[in-house]
């Protein structure tokens, strides 16, 4: 589904992608965990096509994307949530939810359904992005996804600053999500949270992936998990 | 100072402020979508007003076709510069873009001045528009009150498109947070295209409106310009909202600074700038930390 091949980039003029090579199979949940300033964020945005790549490909559904336009990516059914949550603050909830539906095309998830799996967003809709909680803004940005008829999400931090309550039921999202189809990659500090959702697991680690392991194999060592998470 | 007199300066105010608001929604949106400030705005304005003095004395001798065509050549020409120009920058540091909107500005402006001299050229009111109108407490030029109507529902048309259209809500997500639409599968290299044509579009419109008031001059821009800025920078910038308001605040306080003390009206809205700065430094409906 995704594939990245020896993915080298640049940002702000230092070398922060140093040959990243992973692979999300389809309806998988993969993690990318990570210190701060492994290339966490930076792997992400590269694959969306807002950092360029200066060596290395990437796949998306066997098609090369490597420097494709962000837009032109997103079309092809990628779907991302930074980590800054991206709402627009000076739209309606409304507004957010429906603005990838500028083209006219309504597909597999039309807004009942996604008001089915988000009651609150129907409830809010008419309300500011910038009057929303921060659980409300995450679920607004991923439902807003959603309407783009995604085909892989990749999220950055879903559970930053949120109560546990609410990492609980973005856990529960992204199984749902996982459930209707939709590939996963996220990136997560939160390791609890990614041993929940995951099927598996890559570790950055200053710029490069050190290892890649299934959900089980993962848990299992213990030797890895200390060595580049301090756990 | 008699209180028709007030009045009068008021209403004058107001006229200045519509102005103001048709100049600095443009800056707004633009500023928002590019992340630049455009300092070829007031060359727009300008050129808008030169563009009605060419077609009127050159062309057709009709205000009212170059009411209707002139604010329609500006959003073409606005857009044009989009494509060819703006658009090579946008990889570099905004400084760039900012640089070559100055430039633009210089060029347009001596060209104009090659063109018809930099004294400035005659423009009279519309025929149809010359007389005064009763409104009952006083007798106010009909032109000015046509300027107002017409302003007013400029800046009403605007504002609907913004609110109620789709693409109105691209440019209004877009001022917010442009990468971010990219993500979402938005083309906004076009949309961008459309938000120069649509601010020089409406400082066409402005220039053409301003013509039989103004002097048509080739530096008419650039004082509307720098106060402009102020008008932004008070409604806070990124702000549609703060435009509208920022600009009839900044009109009335320059009418009123006239009545008060003319030859400080204009410096006026600096002390007041500074002053709400101190109170409010993001200004009337800024958001915090725009454009980190």
């Amino acid at each position: 589904m995704l594939e990245l091949e020896d993915v080298h980039s640049y940002y702000g003029g230092s070398h922060i992608l140093k040959g990243i090579t992973l692979r999300v199979e389809e309806g998988q949940v993969a993690t990318i965990i990570g210190r701060n300033g492994a290339g966490k964020t930076t792997t992400l945005r590269t694959i969306m096509g807002l950092v360029p790549v200066t060596k290395g490909f990437i796949k998306f559904n066997a098609k090369e994307i490597t420097n494709r336009k962000p837009y032109r990516i997103a079309r092809m059914g990628v779907g991302y949530v930074p980590e800054e949550r991206a709402v627009f603050p000076s739209l309606s909830v409304y507004e957010n939810l429906t603005l990838p539906m500028a083209r006219g095309r309504e597909g597999r998830w039309s807004l009942e359904k996604i008001y089915s799996f988000f009651p609150i967003l129907k409830v809010r809709g008419f309300h500011r992005g910038s009057q929303l909680s921060g659980g409300e803004q995450q679920m607004l940005v991923i439902a807003r996804i959603l309407t783009m008829n995604v085909k892989l999400i990749i999220l950055d931090e879903p559970t930053e600053g949120l109560a546990p309550m609410l990492v609980r039921e973005i856990a529960q999202i992204v199984l749902e999500l996982k459930r209707e189809g939709i590939s996963i990659l996220l990136v997560e500090q939160n390791s609890r949270f990614a041993e929940e959702v995951a099927d598996y697991h890559f570790i950055i680690y200053n710029g490069r992936i050190v290892y890649g392991g299934t959900n089980m194999e993962f848990k299992a060592d213990d030797e890895i998990r200390s060595q580049y998470l301090g756990v | 100072m008699n209180l028709q007199f007030v009045l009068m300066q008021l209403f004058n105010g107001l006229i200045l402020g519509s102005l103001y608001v048709l100049l600095a929604l443009g800056l707004s949106i633009i500023f928002g979508m590019l992340g630049i400030i455009n300092f070829a705005h007031g060359a727009f304005f300008m050129l808008g007003a030169y563009a009605a003095y060419t077609i009127t004395a050159y062309v057709i001798p009709d205000f009212w076709l170059a009411l209707v065509c002139v604010p329609v050549l500006m959003a073409i020409f606005g857009a044009f510069c989009e494509m060819v120009l703006f658009r090579r920058l946008y990889e570099l540091p905004s400084l760039y873009i900012m640089l070559l909107t100055f430039g633009l500005m210089l060029v347009l402006q001596d060209a104009v001045r090659l063109l018809f001299g930099s004294m400035g050229v005659p423009f009279s009111t519309p025929k149809s528009l010359t007389g005064m109108v009763n409104l009952g407490f006083m007798y106010y030029p009909s032109y000015r009150l046509f300027l107002i109507v017409v302003t007013s529902l400029t800046a009403c048309a605007v504002w609907l498109f913004l609110s109620k259209t789709k693409l109105g809500c691209i440019i209004r997500a877009g001022t917010d947070n442009p990468k971010m639409l990219e993500a979402l599968g938005i083309d906004i290299s076009k949309t961008m295209t459309l938000v120069v044509g649509l601010g020089a579009g409406l400082a066409g419109l402005a220039g053409v409106l301003a013509a039989p008031i103004q002097n048509v001059r080739p530096l008419m821009g650039m004082d509307l310009l720098v106060d402009c800025f102020v008008v932004v920078v008070i409604g806070g910038m990124g702000s549609l909202g703060g435009s509208v308001v920022g600009g009839l605040i900044v009109g009335q306080i320059i009418a009123i600074g006239v009545m008060v003390w003319p030859p400080m009206a204009n410096t006026l809205i600096y002390f007041f700038m500074a002053a709400f700065l101190l109170v409010r430094p993001r200004g009337l409906f800024g958001r915090e930390a725009f454009h980190e």
